[in-house]
């Protein structure tokens, strides 16, 4: 089988200018999904498919660089006690069933009505998930920095803890008492995302805060747990089919360790409805994006008649868009670190003028 | 010169204020005095006044100048969680300085101090409840707002490691884009080759994980220490924000404030 993926598949000659383009793409995703638990393989794999990369060598080597990002972030994010390994994993078992779901449900679509009724489902669930899921974040990431950023509990998952359907699981660092009957649901939509369009924590993160009522702040660390573990069986996987490039694996984890650690230390500057506000922003702004590729599906699908040149250039439009999603991801996390710093750096200034003193 | 300074300590805005008096060793404030007093001032909504008594013995210019210093450490701390501060200079002997200073300034409730005082010398003439905080337990990772406080020694054993994981991680990089061709027949062979790409980035994210990590703490970007500090220093300034409101009348009409 690998070899025939072989003989099929195409590996890109790399310039300079792809180079760069990947370690930047790399960087700035690692710092958002340091930050927030995921994000960056949203452009990356497009990114790496508008540089001439087949579809599955995308895939396949963002996700070769998605696990090791996840478990430095996670190491890394450990060591500040953000972590809740036991969840993550328990999660991750769960989504991994829900990859496979989503897996068998994408071959039926295919199926169903072939390449461009399966972009259009993509598609439609992308818009339709994180509308929904960022709009709630949003509003709720709103009403926290209006009350000054005291965060209340979330109405579902303190009715949810409340309910004694055995098993019952303690997560420590969560600091949570849940039936395990719960969790399950949040993992099989992370994984099912996940397959489908390869950001699991735009559902695992608000699904944990929401659903299980873990704080935002823990979710987006543990989020890393899952990541790592979905990601390395996916890497496996797609690498006994030949189909991992290392070489674009490679340049992308070169920005991408960078940057994790850096969204990492972050989280322990800035406000913790921060996770939420960047989250929602780059939600919102990816759903967008997402929208303007509908019509190309549409079209392919003889469903509407939009002009040619116009699906192309909406296109260019959707990547830049997703491009800017994560541009402005990573600039209110630096912003806001940086506001935190001087802040703080005033502080020790002060702190220090007595030592010296 | 030897005079001993009050600075507008009983004609102030604030002064109907309950007080706590924190005395400093000689002529400084530690960390940790000024931390738990400006915290413990926040909450209980009191006013700080810093003492620093100076033995006859020593330099009287000098000592007021880094007593100075000292006190504006904790001034400003004390201004950023919007507590009231008072500093004052004495010269002589710690119990009877401080004595003075409760005769004079009233309200007085409670004295804390640092464990390089003699605390018994004051109990020995006053009768205020006297805190003593125990500066000496410095834990170099949580010490600090901030952990860039690295010494010099630090910093130098920093860049080494920096350096050589930079180069580890170069190397490796080097090794697999000046062989690519190899490296790619091998890795993209699938089946029990796939332990390749997987081995190769396991390493890389060691090594250049390791990497990225020092180099973030030697350019000074590191964790923040605990949340809840700045929470509290965030509450406390909103809480006094509120408490400013009220008319400054308020300490002027006091009948009692005098007494």
């Amino acid at each position: 089988m690998h070899d025939a993926a072989q003989g099929v598949v195409n590996f890109i000659d790399l310039n300079t200018a792809s180079v760069i383009f990947l370690f930047l793409v790399g960087f700035i995703g690692g710092l958002v999904s340091g930050f927030i638990g995921s994000g960056g393989a949203f452009v990356l794999t497009p990114g790496m498919m508008s540089l001439g990369v087949p579809g599955a060598v995308a895939v396949a080597s963002n996700m070769c660089h998605k696990f090791p990002k996840a478990m430095v972030g996670a190491y890394k994010r450990f060591k500040y006690g953000q972590v809740d390994i036991k969840l993550g994993l328990i999660l991750a078992a769960s989504a991994g069933v829900g990859v496979q779901i989503g897996i068998k449900l994408q071959q039926y679509i295919l199926k169903q009505w072939g390449a461009a009724g399966s972009d259009l489902y993509v598609s439609l669930s992308f818009v339709a998930v994180l509308v929904i899921v960022g709009g709630f974040v949003f509003r709720d990431a709103v009403n926290i920095s209006k009350a000054g950023g005291v965060e209340k509990a979330p109405a579902i998952a303190v009715m949810l803890q409340k309910i004694n359907l055995p098993p019952m699981m303690y997560f420590k660092t969560a600091n949570i008492r849940i039936s395990l009957w719960f969790t399950i649901p949040v993992g099989l939509a992370t994984g099912m995302l996940a397959a489908t369009i390869a950001v699991g924590g735009f559902i695992g993160v608000p699904g944990m805060i929401y659903v299980i009522g873990a704080s935002g702040l823990v979710s987006s660390a543990t989020e890393l747990v899952i990541a790592f573990v979905m990601g390395f069986a996916g890497s496996v996987n797609w690498a006994m089919h030949g189909m991992v490039d290392i070489r674009l694996t490679l340049i992308i984890l070169g920005g991408s360790l960078l940057g994790v650690q850096l969204g990492a230390i972050g989280t322990t500057y800035v406000k913790e409805h921060m996770i939420k506000v960047v989250m929602a922003t780059i939600m919102l702004i990816v759903a967008v994006s997402r929208a303007f590729a509908i019509p190309k599906y549409l079209n392919q699908l003889n469903l509407t008649n939009v002009d040619a040149s116009t699906v192309s250039i909406l296109e260019k439009v959707s990547f830049l868009t997703m491009c800017g999603a994560l541009a402005i991801g990573a600039l209110i996390i630096l912003s806001s670190m940086w506001k935190a710093s001087r802040a703080a750096s005033m502080a020790s200034t002060m702190d220090e003028s007595y030592v010296e003193g | 010169m030897r005079e001993n300074r009050i600075e507008e300590l009983s004609s102030g805005p604030e002064s109907g204020r309950r007080r706590i008096l924190v005395v400093g060793s000689g002529a400084g404030f530690s960390g940790e005095v000024m931390d738990y007093s400006v915290h413990l001032a926040g909450r209980l909504n009191y006013e700080i006044v810093a003492l620093n008594v100076i033995p006859t013995a020593w330099d009287a210019k000098v000592s007021e100048q880094r007593a100075d210093a000292a006190a504006d450490a904790l001034r400003k701390k004390a201004s950023r969680n919007a507590v009231p501060f008072e500093h004052v200079v004495k010269f002589g002997s710690l119990g009877e300085c401080v004595e003075e200073l409760n005769q004079t300034i009233k309200r007085i409730e409670l004295v804390i101090t640092d464990s390089g005082v003699n605390g018994e010398e004051i109990g020995k003439e006053v009768t205020v409840p006297l805190f003593c905080v125990d500066s000496k337990t410095f834990n170099p990772q949580g010490g600090r707002d901030m952990a860039d406080h690295q010494n010099p020694t630090n910093k130098k054993a920093l860049a080494v490691k920096v350096a050589g994981l930079g180069a580890l991680s170069a190397a490796i990089y080097a090794t697999v884009f000046m062989n690519a061709d190899t490296v790619m027949h091998y890795c993209t062979k699938g089946g029990l080759y796939a332990s390749l790409p997987i081995l190769t980035v396991f390493a890389v994210s060691f090594v250049h994980g390791a990497f990225a990590s020092n180099l973030w703490s030697l350019l000074g970007i590191e964790a923040m220490k605990k949340e809840s500090l700045r929470q509290t220093e965030q509450k406390v300034a909103e809480k006094r924000k509120v408490a400013r409101k009220k008319p400054r009348a308020y300490a002027y009409v006091n009948p009692f404030h005098k007494i």
